[in-house]
Parts: structure tokens; sequence; C-alpha cells
């Protein structure tokens, strides 16, 4: 499913009170991509992704979802099928979970849209599966689950509804580095298999590992929409002035650079920039590791 | 030096869960920075919670400051020990930011003319002061977490517990939490001991001694230098190791000792073919 948005606006408020927030928006959000939203905390980035979901509808312009067509005329129960078809992930799911057990509070989602009990209980589980959840768990409170286990039951939920556009909210946020890494594969799994997934997300390493496109957002508007290879070319002084961070590999390679340190590729990996670095470095120091001592000072507690 | 925490022989498993913890031992010094790190379930926000009285344990000894943890010592012990947690948005009570911090020094029945000054000295602490009519629901992420740690400042804890409290936080707002943490560490010094629960390698860089959980485990405890040395065995651990500890790895490097990111570009410089 396709989202095109075209010159929307959008603005908080009616007559002369409102805020504006979003400004001249034209973005698209193609199947089978994953789109990364970014900014600054405040740059309206949540704000969007309402759009996505019609959360919330545009001041001005037109949001294509699928063969929907939603503008500020849209009446409120021409959104309810539109909400069926787009997941929403918000930031830390888990706070949402209620129901006594696991397998409950998947299944709720589909029975909430019609689907009988033997339906929502098959989609419930296959969901719980894909995000890896341990069968033997599904009768236990979702309540006594550690914060990893909670945030697979709540993905699950989502999942269980088998929307054709998700859009994640800093998904992996307070996860350890497993948990992140095995929701950053699910996140692909739904992108191969045609979904169009859109990701908000300050974590700047899962940015360049998961996205395929990335839209900067800054002051309500739209200040990059490109391939992210392109968006991590641009120059350190550039996200400074967005106030983003860069992903630690592309960050240390332009430090290499101005060492004069020369690359072809844009480093995605620790190991690709590796290699890079290796073929400039002298290789008999480098191999001489033991009597190498530290080269600058630094705390030391001894 | 003295110490804050002791803890022995403890025994504690969720119910339904089996032991997560068996014959825990574990201390932490009057004036220290500590990490705990573990990956998610690994047992060190139950720790916390044990610490606090939060949870009732069903066996061995928990003192704090000498005074072993029990149901007559609970409200003293809670005295001395603050903790922020995680979501911003779960610890506010007042309506505006100076109210928040009203609240617990109400709740220790401070007399209302030494409120102000006691309000006004701990959201300065923070950075918080030009704050303190906000409603803080208006607030950022980071703004919330410093006046949390604002309102048990100004209860003069001599311990604070942080249980993941920059995990729900953009860079910046995780910046400013660790800047006031520095702040408060050089101003305090041995008057205060932080231990930070987090997974974040990066902050627990700034820690004098970093304790490593693994489901209810002590398997490492020893200052970030060293244990970063371990790269490899963090990862088996389900941590990541610091970006530097990886690159050196992946170009084969085994370091003697631990290089920040500064230090190992400009130590590769120097290699440079």
């Amino acid at each position: 499913m396709v989202i095109n948005i075209e010159g929307l606006d959008f603005a908080y408020g009616a007559g002369k009170q409102t805020v504006p927030v979003l400004k001249n928006i034209n973005l698209n959000f193609p199947e089978g991509e994953i789109t990364a939203i970014i900014g600054q905390t405040g740059s309206g980035k949540s704000t969007l992704v309402q759009q996505l979901n019609v959360l919330l509808k545009p001041t001005a312009g037109e949001v294509h979802i699928g063969d929907h067509v939603v503008t500020s005329k849209t009446k409120e129960k021409a959104l309810t099928p539109i909400r069926a078809e787009v997941g929403m992930v918000f930031q830390f799911p888990e706070s949402q979970l209620f129901a006594p057990t696991v397998l409950e509070d998947v299944m709720y989602g589909p029975k909430n849209f019609g689907a009988t009990e033997e339906e929502a209980k098959q989609a419930a589980e296959e969901a719980l599966a894909k995000v890896g959840f341990d069968a033997s768990l599904f009768e236990q409170s979702p309540f006594n689950l550690s914060g990893g286990q909670m945030r697979r039951v709540a993905l699950a939920g989502v999942l269980a509804m088998n929307p054709q556009t998700m859009v994640f909210d800093e998904p992996a946020a307070g996860l350890d580095p497993q948990g992140q890494a095995e929701l950053l594969d699910l996140l692909k799994t739904l992108r191969d298999e045609g979904k169009t997934i859109v990701l908000i997300s300050h974590q700047m390493e899962q940015v360049l590992a998961l996205a395929d496109q990335v839209v900067v957002m800054k002051d309500g508007q739209v200040a990059a929409h490109e391939p992210v290879e392109e968006l991590f070319a641009r120059p350190q002084a550039w996200f400074a002035d967005q106030h983003l961070d860069l992903p630690e590999t592309i960050a240390f390679q332009k430090q290499m650079e101005k060492q004069g340190f020369t690359f072809e590729h844009l480093a995605k990996t620790v190991d690709n920039l590796a290699e890079q670095l290796a073929g400039q470095l002298d290789p008999a120091a480098l191999a001489d590791q033991s009597t190498v001592q530290k080269q600058t000072g630094g705390s030391q507690h001894e | 030096m003295t110490d804050a925490i002791t803890i022995k022989n403890l025994n504690y498993g969720y119910p339904e869960q089996g032991e997560l913890f068996k014959d825990f031992n574990f201390s932490v010094q009057e004036g220290e920075w500590l990490a705990i790190v573990g990956h998610n379930g690994s047992g060190k926000s139950t720790l916390s919670k044990l610490v606090l009285g939060l949870l009732d344990f069903d066996k061995g000894e928990i003192d704090v400051f000498g005074q072993r943890l029990s149901e007559d010592t609970l409200a003293s012990i809670r005295a001395q020990v603050g903790m922020v947690f995680q979501n911003p948005d779960n610890q506010f009570v007042g309506a505006t930011v100076a109210d928040d911090v009203a609240f617990g020094l109400e709740n220790r029945q401070v007399p209302s003319k030494e409120m102000p000054a006691k309000i006004e000295a701990a959201l300065q602490q923070v950075g918080m002061e030009a704050y303190a009519e906000r409603e803080p629901h208006t607030l950022s992420g980071g703004q919330k977490q410093r006046v949390a740690l604002a309102s048990i400042l100004a209860l003069k804890p001599r311990v604070i517990i942080l249980d993941e409290a920059t995990a729900m936080l953009d860079p910046e707002g995780k910046q400013a939490v660790m800047a006031t943490l520095k702040e408060l560490k050089a101003r305090y010094q041995d008057q205060l001991t932080l231990i930070m629960i987090t997974h974040d390698m990066e902050e627990a860089a700034l820690a004098d001694r970093v304790a490593v959980i693994n489901d209810g485990q002590l398997v490492f405890d020893e200052q970030p230098e060293t244990l970063f040395l371990k790269g490899k065995q963090l990862e088996e651990l389900g941590l990541a190791q610091p970006f530097a500890m990886a690159l050196q790895s992946a170009l084969g490097v085994t370091p003697a000792t631990y290089r920040t990111k500064q230090e190992l570009a400009t130590w590769l410089s120097t290699l440079k073919a």
C-alpha cells in the first residue's frame, strides 16, 4: 500500500488561535521499503505520522493511503477502515498492555475488528510466533514479563491485525542489544513481505542499518528526503545544523577523512569501515600490537 | 570507606519464573559512581527494587549504611536512597515543577517557610530553576528527568539510583542528564553515591566501576577501562561493545589498554602507510 502526501499543511486549533505545525509537506512512502523519519524533538515527526494513520486530518492538502484520500473535509466515519490498514506501534507500547493473559491481549485487536474467537486466536498465535515469543508463556499475565518480552507482546498485538502499513515510533528504545537486533530483523522481514514501513528513530545506527530512504524534519518542514546513502554523505556541519547525530561508523569515517584517509564507500558497518581503513595502514605497525601504548592521556584508575 | 549498600546471600525469584538471585553478594561503597549493566531480564532492575524494599526477598540480608533492611527500617532507608525511573511521564504529581519538588518535602514535613529556598536550590543543581512555574507536561523528556532528580536532591539523599533513566530520551536529553550527573558528582563527591542501571556502554564509561549482571549472577565487576577490553565477552552476554573496541577488533587489534574513539583516531593516524 503506497502512501502519498501532497501539499499538506497542518495546524492545531481553529480560527485565529491556530498553531502551524506542518508546512507544505510532499512525501511518498513506497511499498516494500523502510522510510525513516528523523529530526530533533519538536520538529514535527510525531504530528506527521499521525497523518498516516489519520489520528489527525490535514488542515490543507491531501493524504493518499492506498485507495483512500484524506482531506480536511473527510468524515470521521470514513477514517475507521483506514486505521485498520495502518498499524501504529507507539513508543513504549508495553504501557498499553491490559489483558489478563498474553494471548488475550494479542487477540483483542483482531476481535475488535470483527474476527471470530478462532480467527483471532490463530492470528494472535502467528503474530506471537513472528516476534519470537515463547509459546509456553501464552497464558502468563503480560505484567509478569520482562521489559523485552512485554515489548514483543505489544508488537504482536499490532501484527495480529495484519496491517499493510506499519509505523514504528522508537521501537527499540530501552531494549538491550540482542532485543534491538531481533527487532530490526523483524522490521526487515516485514519490509520484505512488501509492507510499507515507517520508522521514527533517534538512533542513527538503526536508520543507517534499516532505512531505504530518510525524511529529515526541521521546524515542521521537510529538510531532506533522499536515499540513506545520500543523506549520510552530507557534511558533518549539516547534521549539526539539524541537531542530529551521525552514526558512529560514519562520524569516525568523516573524522579520519580530515586526517588524510580516503574512502570509496560510505561505511555502513564497523567491518566495512575496518576493511577500508586497513588498506591504508602500515601492516607491520598494525601487526605489532603488544608493545603499542595508549597515545594520549585519559583517566586511569589504578 | 564505609559501605553504602551491602547485600549478603540474597535469594530471590519472581513468582512462576524460578530463582533469579541465588546466594548473591555485592556491595557499593559510599561515594562511588557505579554502573550496573546487563541485558533485559538479567535482574539489574530487580536488584534496585529489592534494595528499596519494593520487592520482598526469600532469604539473605541487605544493609544500607549499616541499617538492616526490614519493615522497621524501611522508611529510614528510603529516606536515604532516591530513585529515578525510566519513564519521565510516570513520576510527576505536582501541577508545576516547583510543586512537584515540594511534594517530597511536604512528605518529610519540612516547614513551609523553608520550602521555597530548598526548591530553588534543588532546581538550580539540575539547571531547571527557570522552569519552576512551568507545568511538567510542557517539558521535554530530558528536562522531566532533571526535575525528577531535583525532587530527589531536595530530600538530601545519600544514594541516588537511576534505573535506565535516559532510555526514553533523545540524544540531547541524554547528554543533558549525563552532564547534570557529572556536575552533581563533582559537587558532592563522597557525600553522594550514584548507581546507574543502564545498557548504554557510553554511559557506563563515566562510572568508577561497572558491575555486569547476567541471569542474577555477577559476571564482571571492575573499572570501565578494563571491562571494555573484554569486547567479545560483553557481546556474548548480550551487551554492546563500545565502538572503539568493535573497530579495533575488526582491524584484528587487541589493545593492551582501552582507547576512546578520539584516542583510536589519533593512534590510527600514526599508522598511516
